[in-house]
């Protein structure tokens, strides 16, 4: 089992030494110039960049593509050697087709706004331009979700962490298709997106802490937030607000017949069933990028087909699964594996407000009964992580939920039985406890059905029997998981992936959260995870939310289990992969890649 | 004729009504909606989902909600996919050829493999041939055909790193390839479909050559062939030819679980999606044409009998 140390890039040390003796007040952090790794073939600009200070505001980011600060301060174990295992290669080569096998099903939808499936946010990453985005590069691990700027070349947060100020990129334009025909990208185009978004949107309510939006100059966009919100940059910079073209929609009503962006890609076709067709954008604003001519986004539905394409060389990138993991290993050497951390958290909930886990020491008793390095060995062939309240995965703000740093609760976390039935005892419990235990089996796969199998067996041992009641996924997920269940009731599930901490805290602990599953309502708890919303400064927000871990181990409101590794299978002629996990990663990792060596 | 014709025909309206009624208000009966599985895809916020569901019209009665989509049935619209709001027709008209070559395709593999083994293993009774193609014909049935197609995907990609192609061809586009990347389903399909049909057609052929006419035949020095082919098969096909007919429900199941399989964008593949979903117009207007295939194959059979046997007669 790996642990997570803390790794800051040297280079991003270097640049943030400088800015700072230099900048005072206006802490900017490091920067790069594009692409990260191997120059292109045609010259970029290197750039300065910068990204929000760890200590003050106002703060000002700007940047080309590429790795951009705040870089995360704890980073993968080597067991998780992520990007390293791709390492760049000297020089970018232009040209070729790469395919990757991107859905199981259709993108629903090709406007973004009209539709909440991440597969239409996926496919909006390759062609449309977000204000910022999230980096990726070689010192950045995929979860790490550090905001860096895309469509703007640079943003500046006012002293009071109220208003968001913009500079768009002077050489951004849209694609040179009619009716855009290339012209420049404004903020009156971000203007009229935002609008769009917050009336047509079903996902309209993440963007309800903003004010209003103007635009000052066709260069400068501002946003004026209700509060201080301090994810801001990160809800601006996940895969929701796309920049739209207006001539379009106000021609055909949507964005679902013509696809034209600001983005790495040219929209080419889309053949349901089969296939989105892409062509590199000759006029993206970070020239030189895409390296690649074109880009085939397959629609393959099962996972056996895949592999098999995988192995036949007709798939250059493909998502493997923990069993493919092993098989594709042991057959094909030559295809390289990149694993990371997963940003995923299998828990245990229940409603708090009865018995018996309205009782602290009924909660953390079954926390004690958990064998966590047994999961970790059967679950995730010996390579994972115990989640604390936010998954290991999110490694900028994860604390390790048994290491020294979480302080005294660390114990709750560590397997000790007789702990766990003295706990049941002093509960009222000391004859064991029978619960109905409810998990959805026809959803998550097989990793997580092992999971139920393990959880029921390890509570057993502590006197704990769980009753299983499987639970189709549609009743689940529109019932159980929205915490309407019965009192007294037990459930295994796994919640969604978030980018931001604050979206699992808040989300899943706070009364007003759209997942508080078990209706937590902790007033110390509440009030911890809205100072943390509100607190700007990075290294103080980051003690906040280790702070809340700690709180969480102790309280086990939810009970959490462990993360393994994500795997991402490449052919050996992909490089400068440098992969990110969120939905709009099209726009983010594929313009940096190079085919090198493919027949 | 043509009054049977007709009658039967009217007859297909109140049973693809009584198909979708029964279909739509089963569907709903299946926890969770659209509107819960489209907000779980993404890291939507709870208090969206009435706005959704209003959107969608899932928020009317099941009755407003039947009778609309019936009314646009009749004016030749089947309605829009709620997940991504696209016509239904329009899918529809690039999904269903794909799916009905392959059945079409299927079917003629099935038949080509059942018709003459059954025929052999009934001239040849008790041999070794017999017992070897009857155990053939056992092991199509018992076999499943997704275990088939995941051998047929992943031992050649291991043995000579090679994978059937993963992007659909059209036939307009390249005939050739396109016929080479069905072929492999269609096997499956059809070793699953020929199973049955050979049991069948054994059978029947074994009662036939018993009859005393087929006695005559060969009597009258008739040779074997034209005895074989040309009086004991003609008799033996009728029953056949209706578990062909009845076979259509076994073609749809199987094309439902190759055209994923072998990333064929049917309309198996279209329905599987729809009901994972909940998308209630899609699986609604899929049963109904998947319903008035099967009423209709099985029309046009029960009008080949007479055409197969002359002294039947519809009245």
């Amino acid at each position: 089992m790996g642990t997570i140390p803390t790794r800051l890039s040297t280079y991003c040390l270097t640049r943030r030494t400088l800015v700072l003796g230099s900048l005072a007040a206006f802490v900017t952090a490091c920067g790069t110039t594009e692409p990260p790794t191997p120059p292109p073939a045609a010259s970029t600009p290197p750039q300065a960049s910068a990204a929000p200070s760890a200590s003050a505001a106002p703060q000002s980011s700007s940047g080309a593509q590429g790795s951009t600060s705040p870089k995360p301060s704890t980073a993968p174990s080597a067991a998780a050697g992520a990007q390293s295992s791709v390492a760049p290669t000297a020089v970018a080569k232009t040209g070729g087709s790469l395919t990757i096998r991107q859905w199981t099903g259709d993108p629903p939808d090709l406007d973004p706004f009209l539709n909440v499936t991440f597969r239409a946010q996926e496919f909006a990453g390759f062609f449309y331009s977000r204000l910022l985005k999230f980096d990726t590069g070689p010192s950045v691990q995929p979860n790490s979700f550090i905001p860096t700027p895309d469509l703007a070349e640079s943003y500046q947060i006012s002293q009071d962490g109220l208003t968001y100020t913009f500079k768009l990129r002077a050489n951004a334009k849209w694609q040179n298709k009619a009716p855009l025909n290339g012209r420049p990208v404004t903020a009156d185009d971000v203007i009229y997106s935002f609008e769009r978004f917050r009336k047509v949107s079903p996902q309209k309510g993440n963007f309800d802490m903003v004010k209003e939006v103007k635009a000052p100059d066709q260069q400068t966009v501002v946003f004026t937030l209700n509060a201080v919100f301090a994810p801001f940059e990160t809800a601006i910079a996940s895969p929701l607000l796309w920049i739209m073209p207006k001539e379009v929609i106000e021609a055909d009503g949507d964005a679902r017949k013509r696809v034209i962006g600001s983005g790495p890609f040219i929209f080419d076709r889309f053949e349901k069933g089969v296939q989105v067709v892409a062509k590199r954008n000759p006029d993206y604003y970070f020239a030189g990028t895409p390296y690649i001519d074109e880009i085939t986004l397959l629609v393959v539905p099962e996972d056996a087909t895949a592999v098999a394409g995988l192995r036949a060389k007709s798939i250059d990138i493909l998502g493997l699964s923990s069993s493919d993991r092993i098989a594709v290993a042991a057959s094909d050497p030559n295809i390289k594996l990149l694993e990371y951390p997963q940003n995923q958290l299998y828990f245990m909930y229940w409603r708090l407000d009865a018995p018996p886990f309205n009782d602290i020491r009924v909660r953390q008793a079954f926390s004690l009964a958990l064998d966590r390095d047994e999961m970790i060995g059967v679950l995730w062939e010996g390579t994972g992580y115990p989640n604390s309240a936010l998954p290991a995965g999110l490694r900028s703000y994860y604390l390790d939920p048994r290491g020294a740093d979480m302080g005294p609760n660390a114990k709750y976390f560590k397997r000790d039985v007789n702990a766990a039935k003295k706990l049941l005892a002093d509960a009222g419990f000391a004859g064991g406890l029978k619960v109905p235990l409810i998990a959805s089996l026809n959803a998550y796969g097989n990793t997580f059905n092992q999971s139920v199998e393990l959880v029921i067996k390890q509570l057993k041992d502590a006197g704990i029997t769980a009753d299983l009641r499987p639970q189709d996924y549609s009743a689940y997920i529109s019932s159980t998981f929205l915490g309407k269940f019965e009192p007294g009731t037990m459930v295994w599930g796994l919640e969604t992936p978030y980018q931001e901490p604050h979206d699992y805290l808040f989300n899943m602990y706070h009364p007003k959260g759209g997942r508080n599953h078990g209706g937590v309502n902790d007033a110390k708890l509440t009030e911890m995870i809205e100072k943390q919303a509100v607190t700007l400064d990075k290294a103080a927000r980051k003690s906040q939310i280790q702070d809340i871990q700690r709180y969480l181990g102790e309280q086990q409101h939810y009970v959490m289990g462990v993360a393994g590794n994500t795997v991402i299978a490449t052919q050996p002629w992909v490089k400068n992969f440098f992969y990110e996990t969120d939905y709009g990663r099209g726009g983010e990792y594929v313009p940096k890649l190079f085919l090198d060596g493919k027949k | 004729m043509q009054r049977y014709i007709l009658r039967r025909l009217l007859l297909t309206i109140p049973s693809l009504l009584g198909v979708t009624l029964l279909v739509s208000a089963m569907v709903r009966l299946l926890p969770g909606d659209a509107v819960a599985l489209m907000l779980q895809d993404y890291n939507s916020y709870a208090k969206d989902a009435e706005d959704l569901r209003a959107q969608l019209g899932l928020n009317r009665p099941f009755h407003e909600q039947y009778l609309g989509w019936i009314g646009g049935i009749a004016r030749g619209d089947l309605g829009r996919s709620l997940r991504d709001q696209t016509p239904i027709r329009d899918e529809l008209a690039t999904r269903l050829p794909v799916t009905f070559e392959l059945g079409l395709f299927g079917m003629f593999v099935g038949l080509l493999i059942a018709i003459p083994l059954g025929v052999y293993s009934a001239v040849r009774q008790d041999t070794l041939s017999d017992y070897l193609a009857r155990s053939g014909a056992i092991a199509m049935l018992a076999i499943p055909g997704f275990w088939f197609a995941t051998l047929a995907i992943t031992l050649p990609s291991l043995w000579f790193r090679w994978s059937p192609p993963l992007r659909y061809t059209r036939p307009t586009e390249d005939l050739g390839k396109n016929l080479g990347q069905m072929l492999i389903p269609a096997l499956i399909l059809g070793i699953g479909l020929s199973g049955s049909l050979m049991r069948l057609t054994r059978a029947q052929m074994l009662e036939v050559l018993r009859q005393d006419y087929i006695r005559t035949s060969r009597a009258k020095g008739l040779n074997e062939r034209a005895t074989i082919f040309g009086h004991a098969l003609r008799n033996a096909i009728i029953p056949v030819v209706t578990l062909l007919g009845l076979q259509m429900t076994v073609l749809i199941g199987g094309a439902v679980v190759l055209e994923s399989i072998f990333v064929l964008p049917g309309m198996g593949r279209y329905l599987l999606e729809a009901l994972n979903n909940r998308d209630y117009p899609v699986v609604q207007a899929i049963v109904l044409i998947f319903a008035a295939v099967i009423i209709g194959v099985n029309l046009i059979i029960d009008l080949m009998y007479a055409w197969l046997d002359p002294r039947i007669r519809y009245s």
